[in-house]
């Protein structure tokens, strides 16, 4: 008992000072890893199995971390290197696209493609961000895109606000659509084994039907907005999208990387490649690419994130050694009495409402044992509840600035330009759409799988 | 003044008159005057409405209302608050490094600048009665409205303060001199920081 107190103690510390904010993270959950280590795993427990487990470092080493011969792949506890080895992977590859110019290359070809009409590109860019948040970490794809866009309202005198906050919603919902979109999907994904294409096919499929909902809703929402400027505007003093690359030779290299690497994440399921080779293949192949410039690029790593990552997943490790979050699934399928549609309108629900203000990521590596000890002991495939928790938590962290990461980007990136987005101004647009999004989820869940 | 350049900073507590002196010793040196207003000049440089910030200025960012997260090894914070310091501390040292002299209201002024030469720090403080009936006078509250006005505004300055400062707001150790203005009022204060400043042999 004192094991599973200490246990949830700490990992309530390490949320409630990831909420504060003083601290940085990774030194929030490096810090208490190391306390579920001393204090749980080593004075409570008294178990160095247990922590073997958690820390998970022999899985590394085996074939089945690298190539899997099932299509369903393995699932794993504890310490989760699939989804570190992929994150960073996929930092390397997106560092090296970005140093080419890639991404402002993107966005300029696409706004002279639509003859840079500020509700084309509104559209566009909404199907953009959707687009490249299906591969790429959404922070990375705001980053390029909301700063685009505050250039582009400087240059075409337009409010950048309203395709800010479309552009963030549909950052996450392009998210959720691929097990590689989010980091909560890449931590069910490698969790419970699941593929890239499986994701595809189900996520996936709500939300490209959710972004043509949503696209309405916004448009509907700043058609006054966004209504085409009477100003005459002088386009050939526009920066050409070519001016955007540094090196052409380079620039094709990268682009035909990204294009290897989605064909890899699409087909992984079939080829047995996992994730965690597909990460480390695509890396290996950009720093090779770019070799004289492999030191740049590996400086652009976010280390502290793939840290924070580390101590999560060794903290989340205690809880679940502990048998605590057994409890909390016990918890759940007894409010919900035992109906199957209560309990996956409680996860997608609770998933939406917890990651509109907290960090969706600790929460669906802590809810991951929960929908696994649930499926088990009420009869429910883990790949409904697995679902319903990956829209929950990808989609409700739209609701707020605070909610996901690609929020605080894109209202940073507004606040920079002149345009503080304030949490009314917000949340009238992007929580009303995320409770749409989510309702139809819910629906769409329960027709398809119940 | 000679040709060397002179930073002061004016920390204050709400009611004391504090900005007022500043403004006034200001004046009297014949330098810059940085208070609230520099969000103006700001803005005009950077492009931006300054009324959309007037009301994150000098506030600490509310830590349920944004966040910040980590990307391609930045430190990135929605905070509006946050955002505005950084881009005022910005705006302070650059000043400083270009070798104007000014006197600074605030903004963890005594912190930020700390590592300048010819830097002043005073605090201006004065007796609680005293500050109570300023207010009721400048803002036309009463007694209890100004009470709780003083203690709310001393609240925010304090918390801005040592937010971004080593130091604590209060703390003696963090200011070269400290002076009640109750007794001395708006001018004579002004007059006795001018009168230390030449005996420091500053001006």
């Amino acid at each position: 008992m004192a094991a599973e107190i200490t246990a949830m103690l700490i990992f309530l510390v390490m949320f409630g000072l990831i909420l504060w904010d003083k601290i940085e993270h990774y030194i929030v959950t490096l810090s208490c890893a190391a306390l579920t280590i001393v204090l749980v795993f080593g004075i409570e427990m008294r178990n160095g199995a247990a922590l073997l487990r958690t820390l998970n470092l022999s899985s590394v080493f085996t074939t089945d971390f690298w190539h899997v011969s099932s299509e369903s792949g393995s699932s794993s506890t504890g310490v989760n290197w699939s989804t570190i080895i992929f994150i960073a992977g996929m930092m390397i590859m997106v560092a090296g696209m970005a140093r080419v110019g890639f991404f402002q290359w993107l966005c300029m070809k696409l706004a002279k493609l639509v003859k840079y009409r500020p509700m084309r590109i509104f559209v566009v860019f909404m199907l953009m961000s959707f687009g490249l948040s299906m591969f790429i970490d959404s922070i990375t794809v705001i980053l390029f895109l909301a700063t685009v866009t505050v250039e582009l309202s400087e240059m075409l005198e337009f409010d950048p606000v309203p395709m800010i906050i479309s552009e963030i919603f549909c950052a996450n919902l392009g998210g959720s659509a691929t097990m590689s979109g989010d980091p909560p999907n890449i931590i069910i994904g490698t969790s419970l084994g699941l593929t890239f294409f499986k994701f595809l096919s189900n996520t996936g499929v709500i939300a490209v039907l959710s972004l043509g909902i949503t696209v309405v809703f916004f448009f509907l929402s700043f058609r006054k907005e966004l209504r085409s400027n009477k100003k005459k505007i002088d386009y050939s003093k526009l920066p050409s999208p070519e001016s955007a690359i540094k090196d052409k030779g380079e620039f094709i290299k990268s682009a035909l990387i990204f294009a290897l690497a989605v064909v890899l994440l699409i087909t992984h399921g079939s080829t047995g490649l996992t994730v965690a080779f597909i990460g480390v293949f695509i890396a290996a192949l950009t720093l090779l690419s770019q070799i004289k410039y492999a030191k740049e690029i590996l400086k652009n790593v976010d280390y502290k994130t793939l840290l924070f990552f580390v101590g999560l997943f060794i903290v989340v490790g205690g809880l679940e050694e502990t048998g605590i979050l057994e409890t909390v699934a016990g918890f759940i399928a007894k409010v919900s009495g035992g109906n199957r549609y209560a309990m996956v309108a409680i996860i997608i629900w609770i998933s939406g409402v917890a990651s509109a203000f907290i960090d969706n990521i600790p929460f669906s590596a802590t809810m991951v044992p929960v929908i696994k000890a649930l499926a088990h002991s009420q009869g429910i495939p883990v790949t409904t509840l697995a679902w319903a928790l990956s829209l929950g938590t990808d989609i409700g962290g739209s609701a707020t600035p605070i909610g996901a990461s690609a929020n605080v980007v894109g209202t940073s990136a507004a606040a920079k330009a002149g345009h503080p987005i304030g949490w009314g101004q917000y949340c009238r647009y992007a929580a009303v759409a995320t409770v749409i999004v989510l309702a139809f989820s819910t629906v769409f869940i329960f027709v398809r799988y119940m | 003044m000679g040709n060397k350049q002179l930073l002061v900073t004016i920390s204050r507590t709400y009611g004391s008159g504090g900005h007022n002196i500043g403004k006034r010793l200001s004046e009297m040196l014949g330098i810059d005057f940085l208070d609230r207003g520099m969000l103006d000049s700001m803005s005009k440089e950077l492009g931006i409405d300054a009324e959309k910030y007037r009301k994150y200025d000098e506030k600490v960012p509310n830590p349920l209302r944004s966040r910040s997260v980590q990307a391609m090894n930045l430190r990135i914070s929605n905070s509006p608050e946050e955002m505005i310091t950084r881009a005022q501390f910005r705006y302070i040292r650059d000043k400083a490094i270009e070798g104007k002299s000014f006197v600074l209201i605030g903004r963890a002024g005594s912190e930020i600048l700390k590592d300048y030469p010819y830097l002043v720090r005073f605090f201006i403080t004065g007796n609680i009665e005293n500050r109570i009936s300023r207010i009721m006078e400048v803002r036309g509250m009463d007694y209890s409205e100004a009470k709780k006005a003083v203690a709310r505004h001393d609240r925010t300055r304090r918390a801005y303060h040592n937010a971004y400062s080593t130091g604590k707001w209060e703390s003696p150790d963090n200011y070269e001199l400290i002076l009640s203005s109750s007794d001395l009022g708006v001018e004579r204060s002004a007059r006795f920081l001018y009168d230390y400043l030449k005996l420091r042999e500053l001006i």
